[in-house]
């Protein structure tokens, strides 16, 4: 009796099999990447890459792109949904690139859905594209490797280089929300006569709209080291000597940062006016040098002068462009809510408050290694 | 060096090592023999604990009573009958009983102590009405049959041998192993149509009453018309016969069924089997091995954990997969997850199926090369194995990637040493898939739950099943997950509940000490 | 005699005699009971529950309302005293009265049904969001009830093996999130004390709520064994929870910004989803299949409870049949509530007000009255003399 009633169970177990919320993996079409475009009649258009499986499998790999026009990313979804076979499967997307001209207007209404969704991939990638993001998408495949990888690789190479700082969909959210930092994107071109595309350098954003303002990539690294976000390994070149013409090849110096150490103090002046001191110690290693001289310590100091005021420069364009953006990268404002509250009005930070803040920034290098010669 | 792992024990210094427990090999009382014959026979018979294969045979010579004691389980019959019977039977009035018998072995003793140990050690002694001195001749069996060591428990180090299918000889390699007179066989007699002899052994004054009186009443309670092998037994005894786990450790090897009533458990044979139970058997010892204990510390607290693991990879590997590739895919990184679909890609069944199909196919491999004459069985292994697994993935009628997780789950089920259990695991690998191809992860933590809720429910002859884990007895973990050594595991398992919990003397290692 | 034999046997087998059943459970056991019966379906949206209130210090409610919940524990201690053998459906007759006794046992039933109603629902639907999106709920619900009836219907002492191995699900939950703290930001958190006194202790409300279980030691208590029954196991219990609670949100707070985590209901569960490992990521999966063990001692207990209540009222000495009975009713009792968002949410609300009454007004009423009666009874003593 009780045997024919577990056969029953077991039974009536395995005719349920596969209902509800299955999603076989085999079943569905894997996203690898994305893009959101402004149509001309302000619609949206996104593209998508779809990692597929050629028939034979020696062959090597293939990319499907499917892009839609909608009114919402939903609604581009149902379009393209109907124009691929199988499930839409965007759980392991691995990049999402936005074209400037909608980036511009805000950003968070075409990653709400990601936010919403359970099974949406929060560690994806962001970036942002001068002019149309499509066109990279459509690319299908650089150079042998499949568009989606080599984007994803392309920017976590850049945030190995410290060119950009560490960031995917999930980290921008909590940012976006936060009155008190703002944060910057990969910006990335395309070039369509080479079929090329490099990073441009650090799309500014100011709350959830891009400002248009950007930094190039040797200014994002100064902006990494002087948030603190940079610890080690920046790298940078820097023009010396005034040699003359034929020797030119020896002006240049080329060194990565060792040891990176922010000390900040931000003091108020008065009520709603802060002042910020910046003060960066970089331990450096000369990684090229080829004009040898190292081993004479007043040349040596020369040296070192030269890099940090250059540095200082650097920092001092890099803080303003960064003000005129009003884009606090730095979390100044996080500060200020944190630490001094009460000299804050009403404990609110009013809308231009990183525009209004006085940042002084003092560099200090030590050169510590040189590599195995002077 | 582990000095802080016997911290506590080391204040109840004296306690131990003074005292001799009464279950010990020299706590024997120390007594010269007596005049009276009737009262040195009992003091040997109760020494030896009334033991049921205690032999007490008259042999009066010329009027004198006289008593020839021995172990039948320990002593070659042909020997008694041909170097002392016989000489005996034609001794002539005058000449002394000494110089007759014609055994290898011949001593002298007066000292009753010394005999008890002598006739555990397989040696015959003969009391006189006459004389205070007692003679005791060598007369232990030789087996004459091989032994060999048991095919499903095999070991790299230690004893090479396996029971047989006679029970004397059985008891013999018990009683040769431990040489302890404490050591108690009781016979009980089964079966209405055709009878059995069933021996239960356990060490006296070790193994708690209780158990042994539980024991005893589960067997002798038996109404049955045939109980042919412990196998039959087994399922008249243990306490929950549907469960998929079995409660009582079956083995043919002689060194774990010593290991075993050396912790106050029970052994039981029967006669024509060469299967030994043990009661009660927890969980965690159908993981333990003898290998562990004869291999070094850190190889045997290796393979302990190798087998940790490979048990849950035995019950979960292929839930785990179906859960992955038809619910949360997401779980895999991207480029894994793009080898897995590549391989699924041409499979039109669900991995349910696929998973089912395999581990089916699987068994009957496993199973016909158990029936088959061992040349044939290696044909069926590679036919099996390579053919069919090949076949199927050309076929495309299974994936690659469940081939690889069938496979490995296999492997991790033969790991597990004692048969019973892996094939136990195995079953539960089913319900597990199934559960999982309904609700994924979430399925498998569940069925997970419910093999977890049953473990706990579980008792082997009143102890808890699932001990030391739950109930939780964190001294007890010495030898579970990994194997301390030897010297560190001083008390014996809760389980059994032996009289005495503590092993030997606090300090094992006492040449270390001094050199301190 | 030997149907007598045979009787003892079954009862020896069985273990099922409650009355026999006390005085079995060790002190460790007694701690992973609270822990288990603490932690709960509250540890996913407990963040963002006390957020708008207590700001960024909310942390700072969970430890006050540690404290609180320590305090309501010591009545109940000092009440499980004057009765040291018997649990509060025994002695709730003696100490009120019979009728007013009875009421109140009746009513405690009904308190742990409806939050075993509650636990279910909101299990339900946590799930209904992260991983069941089509799953019809009655499924979930049979699936987890039966699974409760499964081992609540077994005497507390295998329980409690089956919750002595199980904390190791609550461990390992934490382990998972502790990763999550590769990016975190503590001024999120800073100043301390921006949300004022006042908010921080309403926040307690939140907390409290999430943090119940500790009640059922009313009935609990006189099962474990007198020598272990200390009050340091409640102690400990209590603190490890709060530890956890305190560590959980002080996580979320640190790694989300203030703006977010009002958006997000279960940001436990968020923060994890992010998370990436070589062999596996999405991380919130694992933590939700450990969680839902967590749910599911949760359900037991208070499951094993009601039905000892039941059985207690109905005096019959096994609760086998009652478990079973009362999972029946209650996936009946599911199956016509509603189920969207905003009725989940207020059913639990008038529940969670309620459980004031329960886990620290009538206690406290009943330790009054006991500890009067001593008073007067000691008066009369001495006047007789």
């Amino acid at each position: 009796m009780t045997n024919t009633k577990v056969c029953f169970i077991i039974l009536s177990l395995f005719l349920l099999t596969g209902c509800w919320d299955q999603h076989l993996l085999k079943n569905t079409r894997l996203i690898y990447g994305m893009a959101f475009d402004l149509d001309a009649e302000n619609k949206i258009e996104e593209t998508i890459v779809i990692r597929s499986i050629p028939i034979n499998p020696d062959t090597g790999m293939a990319n499907e792109v499917v892009s839609a026009v909608g009114d919402t990313i939903n609604d581009t979804r149902k379009l393209i949904n109907e124009k691929i076979s199988g499930e839409y499967g965007g759980s392991k997307n691995q990049v999402v690139l936005l074209g400037s001209e909608l980036a511009k207007i805000d950003i968070y209404p075409f990653l709400d859905n990601f936010y919403r969704e359970p099974l949406s991939p929060l560690s994806a990638k962001l970036g942002v594209v001068q002019g149309k993001a499509g066109d990279i998408i459509s690319l299908k495949e650089k150079d042998q490797n499949l568009i989606a990888e080599y984007l994803t690789e392309l920017i976590r190479n850049g945030e190995e280089k410290r060119i950009l700082p560490i960031q995917s969909i999930q980290t921008i959210c909590t940012h976006m929300f936060d009155e008190g930092k703002d944060f910057g994107l990969p910006l990335l071109q395309f070039d369509p006569k080479n079929r090329a595309v490099e990073i441009q350098g650090l799309a500014l954003f100011d709350g959830k709209k891009y400002t248009e303002n950007f930094l190039t990539p040797d200014q994002s690294s100064i902006m990494m080291l002087l948030s603190g976000e940079a610890k080690s390994g920046t790298e940078f070149t820097y023009k010396v000597n005034e040699e003359n013409k034929e020797n030119w090849v020896y002006n240049y110096v080329s060194f990565q940062v060792l040891k990176a150490k922010v000390k900040k103090t931000i003091s108020s002046t008065s009520s709603n006016d802060f002042s910020v001191q910046l003060g960066l110690d970089l331990a450096i290693e000369i990684d090229e040098y080829p004009k040898d001289h190292l081993f004479d310590e007043a040349y040596a100091k020369e040296l070192k002068t030269k890099i940090k005021k250059q540095m200082g420069e650097d920092a001092e364009e890099v803080i303003s462009l960064l003000q005129e953006a009003n884009s606090d990268v730095f979390g100044y404002g996080r500060d200020l809510l944190a630490y001094h509250s009460k000299q804050l009005q009403g404990n609110k930070l009013e809308k231009g408050y990183f525009k209004k803040l006085d940042i002084q920034s003092k560099i200090e290098v030590t050169i510590e290694q040189a590599g195995v010669i002077y | 060096m582990f000095n802080f792992l016997k911290g506590k024990t080391k204040q109840k210094k004296d306690t131990y090592s003074k005292s001799v427990k009464p279950y010990q090999i020299n706590s024997i009382k120390d007594k010269n023999t007596t005049p009276d014959i009737e009262a040195n026979a009992e003091f040997i018979q109760t020494e030896l604990g009334k033991s049921h294969d205690l032999i007490i045979k008259p042999l009066p010579i010329h009027d004198k009573k006289g008593y020839l004691i021995y172990f039948e389980t320990l002593i070659s019959k042909e020997t008694i009958e041909n170097h002392i019977l016989k000489p005996l039977k034609k001794l002539e009035k005058a000449s002394l009983v000494i110089n007759a018998i014609t055994t290898l072995t011949l001593k002298e003793s007066q000292n009753l102590k010394e005999v008890v140990k002598l006739i555990a050690n397989g040696y015959c002694a003969y009391i006189t009405s006459d004389n205070t001195t007692i003679l005791l001749m060598d007369v232990k069996r030789e087996n004459n049959r091989n032994v060999d060591e048991p095919d499903n428990e095999q070991v790299i180090r230690g004893s090479h041998i396996g029971f047989i299918e006679d029970l004397s000889s059985n008891i013999f390699m018990i009683r040769a192993q431990t040489q302890n007179p404490k050591l108690k066989v009781e016979y009980i007699e089964l079966g209405n149509a055709m009878k059995n002899k069933i021996a239960i052994i356990y060490i006296e004054n070790l193994t708690s009453s209780e158990l042994i009186k539980e024991v005893q009443k589960r067997i002798k309670s038996i109404k049955a018309d045939i109980i042919q092998t412990p196998g039959f037994l087994q399922e008249y005894i243990e306490e929950r016969t549907f469960s998929p786990f079995p409660q009582l450790l079956n083995t043919e090897r002689p060194d774990k069924v010593v290991a075993n009533l050396i912790d106050g458990r029970i052994g039981i044979l029967a006669d024509g089997s060469p299967t030994a139970l043990i009661a009660p058997s927890p969980f965690i010892s159908f993981f333990q091995s003898p290998d562990d204990y004869n291999s070094r510390v850190l190889n045997g607290s290796f393979y302990r954990l190798i087998r940790v693991v490979s048990f849950f990879i035995a019950i979960g590997l292929p839930s785990f997969y179906i859960a992955v590739v038809s619910f949360h895919y997401e779980i895999l990184p991207v480029e894994l997850l793009f080898t897995v679909k590549s391989s699924l890609e041409p499979i039109p069944i669900p991995p349910i199926l696929e998973a089912i199909f395999m581990a089916v196919t699987l068994e009957l491999i496993r199973e016909a090369t158990i029936r088959l004459p061992s040349p044939v069985a290696q044909t069926i292994g590679v036919v099996g194995g390579l053919v069919i697994g090949n076949a199927v993935v050309e076929a495309n009628l299974v994936s690659n990637m469940m081939i690889i997780v069938v496979a490995i789950t296999a492997l991790a089920t033969f790991i597990i040493p004692s048969t019973e259990m892996s094939t136990s695991i195995r079953l539960l690998g089913f319900p597990l898939m199934i559960s999982s191809a309904l609700f994924g992860l979430i399925g498998i933590v569940f069925g997970f739950s419910i093999i977890l809720i049953h473990l706990c429910k579980l008792n082997t002859f009143g102890a808890p099943y699932f001990s030391p884990f739950a109930p939780l007895r964190l001294s007890e973990f010495k030898d579970t997950f990994v194997r301390f050594p030897t010297w560190l595991l001083q008390k014996r398992p809760k389980d059994a509940n032996a009289k005495y919990r503590t092993l030997e003397s606090n300090n094992p290692r006492e040449w270390d000490e001094q050199n301190e | 005699m030997q149907s007598i034999e045979l009787l003892n046997r079954t009862i020896q087998e069985n273990g099922m005699n409650k009355m026999s059943d006390k005085n079995k459970i060790t002190w460790w056991v007694g701690v992973s009971i609270l822990i288990q019966s603490q932690i709960g379906v509250g540890i996913l949206s407990l963040s963002n529950k006390i957020h708008p209130v207590a700001k960024g210090d909310g942390w700072i409610s969970v430890i006050l309302s540690g404290m609180i919940v320590q305090l309501f524990i010591t009545i109940i201690w000092y009440l499980m005293k004057t009765n040291p053998n018997k649990t509060l459906f025994e002695f709730a007759p003696l100490i009120a009265g019979k009728y007013l006794g009875a009421l109140i046992n009746i009513s405690y039933i009904f308190y742990f049904l409806s939050t075993l109603v509650v636990i279910t629902l909101l299990f339900n639907d946590v799930l209904k969001r992260w991983i069941f999106f089509e799953t019809p709920n009655i499924v979930i619900s049979i699936l987890i009830l039966m699974l409760s009836a499964y081992i609540a219907s077994e005497s507390l002492q295998i329980i409690a093996r089956f919750f002595s191995i199980s904390v190791i699900f609550v461990i390992l939950l934490i382990l998972i999130t502790i990763p999550a703290f590769s990016f975190f930001d503590i001024r999120y958190i800073l100043p301390v004390g921006q949300a004022g006194v006042t908010n921080i202790i309403k926040a307690t409300h939140q907390v409290n709520i999430s943090i119940l279980g500790f009640e059922l030691f009313l009935i609990l208590m006189p099962f474990i064994k007198i020598k272990n029954r200390k009050y340091s196991f409640l102690l400990v219990g209590n603190i490890f929870t709060t530890v956890i609670y305190t560590f959980v949100v002080f996580t979320t707070f640190v790694v989300f910004s203030p703006y977010e985590i009002k958006l997000i209901i279960e940001p436990i569960l968020y923060m994890l989803k992010a998370l990436q490992f070589k062999l596996l990521d999405r991380m919130d999966l694992f933590f939700l299949s450990l969680w839902s063990v967590s749910v599911l001692t949760t359900l037991v207990i208070y499951l094993y409870s009601s039905a000892l209540g039941i059985s207690t009222i109905l005096k019959k000495a096994k609760h086998k049949k009652v478990t079973y009975l009362i999972v029946i009713m209650l996936l009946i009792i599911i199956y016509f509530l509603p189920k969207d968002m905003n009725s989940i949410n207020l059913l639990a609300k008038i529940i969670s007000n309620l459980s004031y009454i329960f886990t620290a007004g009538i206690p406290f009423i009943l330790l009054l009255i006991a500890s009067l009666k001593r008073l007067f009874r000691k008066k009369e003593a001495l006047t007789n003399d």
